[in-house]
C-alpha cells in the first residue's frame, strides 16, 4: 500500500458527504414544509373567510329574490296596507349593509326601490296603471333574479380555485415526497458503495495480509486505499513487519552466538553435544557407523609464548578452517576447549574414519599459517584420539577418544591414535 | 326531672342531605347566566300573548345558552339600563342589539356581532330630523338617542321601541329614529299606518353597523365562551332558521 497517492481522512469525507447530503434533504424538506404550510394556509382560508364570504353571498342572493317577492307582491296586491308593507321592505333591504357593498346589487336595489314607491304612490291613487308598472317591473326584476342567480353561483363555484389549488399542492407534494424518498434511497446506497469501496474492501485486505504476515517474510501487497485511516493502517503493517524481520534476525544472531565459540565459529562444546546426541541416536538407529574424534594441537602454548596470543587465537581460526575443509559437511566439529577440537565422522567405519583423521593431521602440517602482519609460521602437527561409535554412549565415546589422544600424546604426538578396547566393545 | 339525652348524631346519609342542601343553590347559581332582555320591541324581544319571552334576540339568545350548555335566566331590562347592569353584575349577557358605541365599548364587552343593523327616519312625508322644532322620539341609551344628541335635535325620549310608537300616535313626537328591524315590527300596527307616515333609511354611519350582545366586564372569559357558541350557531345555520322566522329578508 502506497500512500504516494492522495489521501484524506474518512471522518473529514463521510462528514462532508453526510452534511451534503443532509443539505439536499433538508432541501427537500423545506419545499415539503412549504407546501404544507401552503395547504394549511389554504385551508385556514377556505375555513375563515371562504366560509362567511359563501354566507355572505347566499344572503345576498336570497335578498335580492326577496325584493323580487316583494316587488311583484306591491304590484299584484290590492291592499294598500299590504303594498305599504312591500315598500317598507324592499325600501329597508335595499339600504341594508349587505346588499350596499355590492355595486352591482346595490344599483339595481335603488331602481327597483325608486320605481316600486311611485308605483305604490301611484296605485294608491288608483289601480288602472298596475299593467304599465307590470310591464315596466318585469326587466328589473328578471334582473334581479340573474344577479341572484349569478350571485348564487359564485358562491357555490368559490371554493373551486382554492380547492384546485389545494389538489395541485396535494399532488405537487406527492411527487415531492417520491422524490425525496428516492433521493434518500439514492444517498444510501452511494454512501454505502463508498464505505464498502473506500474502507471495508482495504480493510478485508489488511486482514488477509495480517493472516500471511510472517517473520522475515516480505509483506503481502495490501490494496491500494484513499482512506487516510486504512493507509495509516497498511504503514503500521508494514512497519510491524520489517520489525519482525528485525527481531528474527536478533534472534538468529543471539542463537548463533549461544551456540558457537566467537573466535573460530565453530559450534561451541555444549551446542555440539546436543547435536551429537541428536545425530548419534539417529545413526544408532539407521544401524549406521560412526566415529568419535578428539583433536588437540602438538606445542600450541609455544605460539603463544613466541609470538603473541593474537597469533594463537589467528591460529586456533585456521585450524578451524582446515578442520571444516577437510571434514565432510555431514561430520560434526567443534571448539571442545582451548587448542582441542572434537569431532564426529557419519557414517565412517574403522578404516574410512582413521583416513579421514590422518587427512586432517596431515593438512594442519602441510598448512601455512599466514598472520596478519604477513609473518608465516610453520605448518602445526596436531594428535588425534579416535573411539569408535557403537553401542557405547558419547560420553563414553568421548571418553575412549580422548585417552586415546593422551596415548597419541605419549607416543610422540603428531599422530592418530585409535581405542582399541572401544573396537573391541 | 326529665332526662336530658344527646342530640342524636347525624348518619351519614344525613350529611349528604345537608351538604346537598348547602351547596345546591350556590353550585346552580354558578351555573346559571341572568340575561337581561327588552320585554316590548317587537319583532327583536317582547313578550307574547301567554307572557312569555320572544323574538329574534330572545330565539338568538335562547340557542346560546344551549350551545353554551347553561342555564340562562331572563330578566327584564331597559337599553338605558343595560350598561349599568353589566357593570354592576346584575346581569351577565343584555341580550339586545347594541351598536358599538365608543361608550360602549369603553364600559362593557361586545360580543360577536348577530345582525347587521340599519336606522330609519319614520315622519310624515317630507318632514325631517334635522328641521327646526322637529320632535324625534328615540329609545332612551340607545345609538339612535345618542345620535340624536349629538345633533342637537328636540327628543322625545321613550324606554322602549313600542313606546315610540306611541309617542307618535298621540302626537308627542314628530318622527322616529328606530333600528330597522324595530320599524318592520312596528310599522304592522294599523294604528301607525294610518298616520300615512314614510320610512327613510339613514346612511349615516353611528346609525349603521353590526348589532352584539353585551357582556359584563366582570367575566372577560364569557366573551371567549359566547362568541364561539354564536360562531358554531352560524356555521351551522341556526342564526338563518331564527331569522326566518321573523323576518322574509337576511338581515346579518
Amino acid at each position: 500500500m502506497s500512500s504516494a497517492h492522495r489521501d484524506f481522512r474518512s471522518i473529514w469525507f463521510f462528514s462532508l458527504l453526510a452534511g451534503f447530503f443532509m443539505v439536499v434533504l433538508a432541501g427537500a424538506a423545506w419545499l415539503i414544509d412549504q407546501q404544507q404550510q401552503q395547504v394549511q394556509q389554504t385551508t385556514l382560508n377556505v375555513q375563515q373567510h371562504m366560509g362567511p364570504e359563501i354566507q355572505r353571498l347566499q344572503r345576498l342572493g336570497r335578498n335580492l329574490l326577496q325584493i323580487r317577492h316583494e316587488g311583484d307582491r306591491l304590484l299584484v296586491s290590492d291592499s294598500r296596507t299590504e303594498r305599504r308593507e312591500a315598500l317598507l321592505l324592499v325600501t329597508l333591504v335595499s339600504h341594508h349593509p349587505s346588499l350596499q357593498q355590492d355595486p352591482r346589487a346595490a344599483s339595481q336595489a335603488e331602481r327597483v326601490t325608486q320605481l316600486l314607491a311611485d308605483a305604490a304612490a301611484d296605485l294608491d291613487r288608483s289601480t288602472q296603471g298596475r299593467a304599465a308598472w307590470r310591464a315596466r317591473w318585469e326587466p328589473l326584476a328578471t334582473e334581479l333574479t340573474r344577479t341572484a342567480d349569478d350571485v348564487m353561483s359564485q358562491a357555490a363555484y368559490l371554493p373551486g380555485a382554492d380547492l384546485a389549488a389545494l389538489a395541485q399542492v396535494a399532488l405537487q407534494a406527492r411527487y415531492q415526497l417520491l422524490a425525496t424518498m428516492v433521493l434518500a434511497g439514492l444517498f444510501s446506497l452511494v454512501f454505502l458503495w463508498l464505505l464498502h469501496r473506500r474502507v471495508l474492501r482495504p480493510l478485508v485486505g489488511v486482514h488477509q495480509a495480517l493472516l500471511k504476515l510472517q517473520a522475515g517474510q516480505a509483506l503481502p501487497l495490501l490494496p491500494r486505499a484513499a482512506v487516510r485511516e486504512v493507509v495509516v493502517l497498511g504503514e503500521a503493517l508494514n512497519t510491524l513487519a520489517a520489525t519482525m524481520t528485525e527481531n528474527e534476525l536478533v534472534r538468529h544472531q543471539l542463537e548463533f552466538q549461544a551456540h558457537h565459540d566467537s573466535l573460530t565459529g565453530l559450534p561451541n562444546r555444549r551446542h555440539f553435544m546436543a547435536k551429537a546426541y541428536d545425530l548419534l541416536h539417529h545413526l544408532r538407529r539407521e544401524h549406521s557407523p560412526a566415529i568419535v574424534g578428539m583433536a588437540d594441537l602438538d606445542f600450541f602454548k609455544r605460539v603463544n609464548d613466541e609470538h603473541s596470543h593474537s597469533a594463537g587465537d589467528e591460529v586456533l581460526r585456521q585450524c578451524a578452517r582446515v578442520l571444516r575443509d577437510t571434514l565432510r559437511s555431514q561430520d560434526l566439529v567443534c571448539r571442545f576447549g582451548g587448542e582441542e577440537f572434537a569431532f564426529v565422522l557419519t557414517g565412517c567405519d574403522i578404516q574410512e574414519g582413521q583416513a579421514l583423521a590422518e587427512r586432517l593431521r596431515h593438512n594442519l602440517a602441510r598448512h601455512r599459517f599466514v598472520m596478519s602482519d604477513g609473518q608465516v609460521l610453520p605448518g602445526m602437527t596436531v594428535s588425534i584420539g579416535l573411539a569408535p561409535m557403537g553401542i557405547i554412549g558419547l560420553e563414553k565415546a568421548l571418553s575412549l577418544a580422548d585417552k586415546a589422544l593422551y596415548r597419541a600424546k605419549d607416543e610422540g604426538r603428531n599422530r592418530v591414535v585409535l581405542e582399541e578396547r572401544a573396537v573391541a566393545a | 326531672m326529665a332526662e336530658l339525652k344527646p342530640a342524636p348524631a347525624l348518619s351519614r346519609r344525613g350529611w349528604l342531605l345537608a351538604l346537598a342542601l348547602a351547596g345546591g343553590p350556590a353550585a346552580h347559581a354558578a351555573d346559571e347566566l341572568v340575561l337581561g332582555v327588552l320585554d316590548n320591541s317587537p319583532p327583536m324581544s317582547f313578550r307574547d300573548a301567554r307572557g312569555e319571552y320572544s323574538g329574534y334576540s330572545i330565539d338568538m339568545a335562547r340557542a346560546m345558552c344551549k350551545e353554551l350548555g347553561r342555564h340562562c335566566r331572563f330578566v327584564s331590562a331597559t337599553i338605558a339600563s343595560s350598561i349599568d347592569d353589566l357593570k354592576q353584575g346584575r346581569i351577565d349577557v343584555a341580550a339586545m342589539s347594541l351598536l358599538p358605541t365608543p361608550e360602549r365599548r369603553a364600559q362593557i364587552l361586545l360580543a360577536r356581532p348577530y345582525y347587521t343593523s340599519i336606522s330609519a327616519w319614520v315622519a310624515r312625508p317630507g318632514l325631517l330630523p334635522e328641521q327646526t322644532g322637529v320632535r324625534v322620539a328615540v329609545v332612551q341609551g340607545s345609538a339612535q338617542a345618542r345620535f340624536a344628541a349629538q345633533r342637537q335635535w328636540q327628543r322625545v325620549e321613550v324606554l322602549s321601541n313600542a313606546d315610540l310608537a306611541v309617542q307618535l300616535r298621540q302626537g308627542k313626537a314628530d318622527g322616529m329614529l328606530a333600528p330597522m328591524m324595530s320599524v318592520i315590527g312596528l310599522m304592522k300596527d294599523p294604528s301607525l299606518q294610518a298616520l300615512d307616515l314614510s320610512v327613510q333609511p339613514r346612511r349615516d354611519p353611528e346609525l349603521t353597523g353590526s348589532a352584539s350582545f353585551g357582556i359584563t366586564p366582570l367575566k372577560p372569559e364569557l366573551k371567549t365562551q359566547v362568541d364561539a357558541a354564536l360562531e358554531r350557531l352560524e356555521r351551522d345555520g341556526v342564526y338563518d332558521r331564527i331569522n326566518s322566522q321573523y323576518l322574509s329578508i337576511r338581515v346579518n
